[in-house]
C-alpha cells in the first residue's frame, strides 16, 4: 500500500488493511489503529485486574510492543480485534500463571480488596461502582467472556476463538456472568 | 416472558449499565511511549532494508551506461578514421595486402584485384606518393564514398571477398588484430567501413588514370607507358578512357612490328 495515504483516507480503512498498512511500512496507520483500540484493551485490563492502572499499564503496554514487533508475521485472515485480544488474553493468563504458585489467590483477593478504597466510592454512583466490583468477583472465565463481549465488541464465535474454548461454552459463561451482575444490583435496589 | 426474552433483557440491561461507567483511557505519556516504538520500528525497517539494497541499483546504473558509451566512443574512432583518412588506408593497408597476396589477385578478373598487384613494394608506395590524390579529392572523399556506394549497390556475390576475409586471407598474422576490431564493431559500421575502402580504391585508380592523360598531354611516352605498364598489372581488364586506350593499342602494335 502507498506511504503516500493521507490521514483522511487512513480513516477510511478497516482494522485489517491499517494494519497490513503498518506492516508495509506506514507509520501514520498504527496511529489510527491505536486510536481506534487503545480504550477498549486498557479498560480490559484495568476491569481485570481491579483498577490497578501501574499493572494495567505496564500489560497494555506489551500487548502493543507484541504486536508491533510481530507486525511482519500478520496476516488479514482473521480479523484484527480477534488478533489484538488473542494478544491481550495471552498476556494475561502470563500474568495470572506467574500470579498463582505464591498465595495466588490472597494476592488477587488483595488486589480486589484494593479497589474498594473510599475514594472510588466517593467519586462514582453507587450501582456503577457495585457493578464494577461485581465484575471483579466474577470467575476469571466468566469475567473475561464478559469483557471481551463488552469493551471488543466480539461476536460468541469471536470470544470462542480468543479463548480457545466452544462457541457454547462462551454462551454459557456470559450467561452466568449477567444473571450474577443482575443478581448483585437487584439486591442493591 | 420466555427465558430467552428474560435473558436478553437482563444482558440488555447490564450492557447499559456497564456502557454508561467512566470511560478510562491510557495516559498520553503511555500513548505517547508506545507510538514512538510503533514509528522508530517501521524507521528502523526501511533504514535497514536501505542499507542492504542500493548496491544492485547502483551496480546496474553505472555498468549499463558505461558500457554503452565505450561501444560507442569505439565504434565512432574506427569510422572517424576510416572515413577521413582514406588514403592512409590506401598507402598503408592496401599495399601490404597487395605484397601479401599476389595469387589472389590474379584469379579475380573484377576492379578489386587492384589490392594483389604484386608490384614492388618500395615502387608501388613512391609510385602512391606521386599520385597522392589533391586536397579537393581529400575533402571531397567522404562523398564520394557514399557515391561509390550508391552506384556500385552491387550484390555481395560480385564482390571476391568481404574484407575480413580479404584481410584474413592477405596475412593470417598481422591481420588478428584488425580482424578482431572489425568484428567488434556494428554491421553498419563494417558497411561503412567498406564503403570507404572502396572508395580509397578509386580514388587512386583515377588519380593513375589522371596522370597518365597528363604524361599522354605532355608527349612524355616512355613514362607514360611506364605509367600504363603498372596500370595494367593492377587492372588488368580496366576498359581506359578513349585516348588511352587508343595511345595503348598504338603502342601495343608498335611493340609488336
Amino acid at each position: 500500500m502507498s506511504a503516500q495515504l493521507t490521514d483522511q483516507s487512513l480513516d477510511g480503512l478497516t482494522d485489517e488493511q491499517l494494519m497490513l498498512s503498518y506492516r508495509n511500512g506506514h507509520a501514520a496507520a498504527f496511529d489510527v489503529l491505536y486510536a481506534r483500540h487503545k480504550g477498549g484493551l486498557y479498560r480490559y485490563f484495568l476491569r481485570q485486574l481491579g483498577l490497578q492502572s501501574e499493572l494495567a499499564n505496564e500489560l497494555f503496554q506489551d500487548v502493543w510492543m507484541n504486536l508491533i514487533n510481530a507486525r511482519d508475521r500478520y496476516q488479514a485472515s482473521a480479523k484484527f480485534t480477534t488478533y489484538l485480544y488473542h494478544i491481550a488474553h495471552n498476556r494475561l493468563v502470563d500474568h495470572w500463571r506467574s500470579c498463582k504458585p505464591e498465595s495466588a489467590e490472597q494476592d488477587c483477593e488483595t488486589m480486589i480488596d484494593e479497589a474498594k478504597s473510599p475514594d472510588d466510592h466517593a467519586h462514582h454512583g453507587q450501582q456503577s461502582m457495585q457493578l464494577r466490583q461485581q465484575i471483579q468477583a466474577l470467575p476469571e472465565e466468566q469475567r473475561n467472556a464478559f469483557l471481551l463481549k463488552e469493551e471488543a465488541a466480539l461476536s460468541l464465535e469471536q470470544i470462542a476463538e480468543v479463548t480457545g474454548v466452544n462457541r457454547e461454552t462462551v454462551k454459557s459463561r456470559l450467561r452466568y456472568a449477567v444473571k450474577r451482575l443482575r443478581l448483585s444490583l437487584v439486591s442493591i435496589r | 416472558m420466555s427465558e430467552k426474552s428474560t435473558t436478553q433483557t437482563e444482558q440488555q440491561e447490564i450492557h447499559q449499565l456497564y456502557q454508561s461507567l467512566e470511560q478510562e483511557q491510557p495516559s498520553s505519556e503511555l500513548d505517547q511511549r508506545i507510538l514512538a516504538a510503533a514509528h522508530k520500528a517501521v524507521a528502523s525497517t526501511a533504514a535497514s532494508t536501505a542499507k542492504v539494497l542500493p548496491m544492485k541499483p547502483n551496480r546496474r546504473a553505472w555498468y549499463v551506461p558505461v558500457s554503452y558509451a565505450a561501444v560507442i566512443v569505439i565504434s565512432l574512432s574506427v569510422v572517424l578514421r576510416l572515413l577521413l583518412e582514406p588514403e592512409v588506408l590506401d598507402r598503408e593497408v592496401v599495399p601490404e595486402l597487395e605484397r601479401s597476396a599476389p595469387q589472389a589477385g590474379r584469379d579475380n578478373d573484377k576492379e578489386p584485384a587492384a589490392i594483389m598487384a604484386p608490384a614492388a613494394p618500395m615502387a608501388t608506395t613512391a609510385m602512391e606518393a606521386q599520385l597522392a590524390p589533391p586536397e579537393s579529392v581529400k575533402k571531397t572523399a567522404k562523398m564520394q564514398a557514399v557515391e561509390a556506394r550508391a552506384k556500385a549497390s552491387k550484390p555481395a556475390a560480385k564482390q571476391p571477398y568481404s574484407r575480413p576475409e580479404m584481410l584474413r586471407r592477405a596475412s593470417p598474422a598481422e591481420s588478428d588484430s584488425s580482424e578482431k576490431m572489425q568484428l567488434q564493431s556494428a554491421a553498419g559500421n563494417r558497411a561503412a567501413q567498406d564503403m570507404t575502402l572502396d572508395a580509397a580504391k578509386e580514388i587512386s585508380r583515377d588519380a593513375r588514370l589522371d596522370e597518365m592523360k597528363r604524361l599522354l598531354a605532355d608527349s612524355q611516352y616512355d613514362q607514360l607507358h611506364s605509367k600504363l605498364r603498372q596500370f595494367r598489372q593492377i587492372y588488368p581488364d580496366y576498359v581506359l578512357p578513349e585516348e588511352l586506350s587508343a595511345w595503348e593499342k598504338q603502342a601495343a602494335s608498335a611493340a609488336g612490328d
